[in-house]
């Protein structure tokens, strides 16, 4: 093959992965966040999330690809255009509206305070001087550090997602971990090692980040109206969580997208 | 949204630069430790690979090839997951300073014994024939005309200590990166990334200079 043939196959190479690309999303989820996004034992990527982001793709009549991309990189994929979607249970909030848009809201949240089963502790109020863990970046690190006086809590040590905190949970490096509920309540279920003990309100609410001016932000968000209307959001709640969602909740509600403040 | 508003956000850049300084402050303190404690233990290393006992020397040799082959964020999971569960709980800060130090002990090891074997056969047989002890002939000919020899190796060797220092934000270090990546998702906005790579490049370009500086005044030296 001489040195313009093996160009020529390249360029069509590439066309083709062009070609490829354009009817797939390509999703990036926070993988080990149960029960939104993580890996089943086959490896195949399961979860509310994942389900949702199928289904919502399947209407467009587009095909879907899953990357693994840790929570902190998630920002700088949609940003940068690696990804079209990101899911990671991810907080709608007026800072991250100044950089990226979201879809409408399909779950409502709260923090939660967790301890290995043997503590003493009962809840917050019993936490002072303890070292507590979070996730960097995530609402939990902003509610623990915004409350860390008020508590009296020694240290916050920021982690790279579930398992390496609970890791140090059981070392005892950390005396608690504070992290979105659904997320803990799923975990600990089968791990009597830990309890929850703690629900802490934050009124915050869940849905897929893009980047800003995403050609897929209107039809994804139509899907999801559509999803809602068909109570299969709610049925993916069951599923998922074993019990049927709240009536006026945002996981049954068809609701705006949320705008960023001028 | 433009390039510069993505990347290169100066309110983003303030808000991030108070945080991004903390970080900074401890990564030149787990790297300054590291490249101490690796200096002092690589030296020790060294002299007990080329003159200690028979058995010593080839325990030296083998931590020093371990070392050298286990990648650093490998060597850094195991001292801080694994080490727990025989009883020992080391804190992130000790278990990156530890970590960083080993390797880079093994490394400095393998420096000071290059500079040690490059001193001429003549100046051992010059000190034995003053009549020099052992420890003299170390400390007072052979040491300093070796640690010249290799200042720039050791210069070069200290500044992939300081940078991987950003492996030890694995383990819920509060360092640079680890700052860098957390104002980042509080933002959603990647410039303190940016910034954070302009600190590492400001604070070790510097030693790259120096590095520069003493290879070329070796070079005119001899």
């Amino acid at each position: 093959m001489t040195f313009r043939h093996l160009l020529l196959a390249l360029l069509t190479a590439c066309a083709l992965v062009a070609a490829a690309r354009a009817d797939e999303l390509v999703v990036g989820a926070n993988i080990g966040n149960v029960p939104w996004e993580f890996a089943d034992r086959g490896g195949e990527f399961v979860g509310f999330e994942i389900d949702l982001v199928r289904e919502a793709a399947k209407r467009l009549g587009h095909s879907v690809e899953i990357v693994n991309i840790p929570f902190n990189g998630l920002f700088s994929a949609v940003q940068s255009g690696r990804i079209d979607i990101a899911l990671s249970s991810m907080t709608i909030t007026d800072k991250r509206l100044a950089s990226v848009a979201f879809a409408q809201p399909y779950y409502d949240s709260a923090q939660s305070l967790t301890v290995i089963a043997a503590s003493r502790a009962e809840g917050l109020e019993d936490m002072r001087d303890a070292v507590i863990g979070v996730d960097t970046g995530s609402t939990g690190d902003m509610w623990t550090t915004a409350n860390r006086d008020r508590y009296g809590f020694a240290d916050i040590r920021r982690f790279e997602g579930l398992a390496p905190a609970m890791l140090d949970l059981q070392t005892r490096r950390i005396d608690g971990y504070i992290s979105d509920i659904p997320a803990l309540a799923y975990y600990v279920k089968d791990k009597p090692q830990f309890r929850v003990i703690e629900r802490i309100e934050t009124g915050e609410r869940y849905s897929m980040m893009f980047a800003r001016g995403s050609r897929w932000l209107e039809p994804i968000d139509a899907a999801i109206s559509e999803l809602k209307e068909e109570g299969f959001i709610a049925a993916l709640h069951e599923r998922w969580f074993g019990n049927a969602p709240a009536a006026n909740s945002s996981t049954v509600r068809v609701l705006d997208r949320p705008q960023a403040l001028p | 949204m433009g390039f510069v508003e993505t990347f290169l956000n100066w309110d983003v850049f303030l808000r991030s630069l108070p945080l991004l300084l903390t970080g900074l402050k401890v990564t030149a303190l787990l790297g300054g430790v590291s490249i101490v404690a690796g200096l002092i233990l690589g030296l020790a290393t060294a002299l007990l690979r080329l003159y200690g006992l028979a058995p010593l020397r080839l325990l030296a040799r083998v931590c020093i090839d371990v070392l050298r082959s286990v990648p650093i964020l490998v060597l850094l999971i195991v001292v801080y997951y694994a080490l727990p569960f025989v009883g020992l709980r080391l804190s992130p800060f000790m278990s990156a300073a530890v970590t960083l130090s080993l390797v880079s002990a093994a490394y400095t090891a393998e420096i000071f014994r290059a500079g040690i074997e490059a001193v001429p056969r003549g100046q051992f047989e010059a000190s034995q024939a003053l009549g020099l002890s052992f420890r003299h002939t170390l400390q007072d000919v052979v040491l300093p005309q070796a640690i010249r020899v290799v200042t720039p190796a050791l210069t070069n060797n200290s500044i992939n200590v300081i940078k991987d220092t950003a492996l030890a934000s694995v383990v819920a270090m509060p360092d640079l990166l680890k700052q860098a990546t957390q104002a980042q998702a509080l933002e959603a906005n990647p410039t303190p990334l940016i910034v954070a790579a302009l600190i590492y490049v400001a604070f070790l370009w510097p030693l790259l200079l120096l590095v520069g500086r003493l290879e070329q005044r070796m070079a005119t030296a001899r």
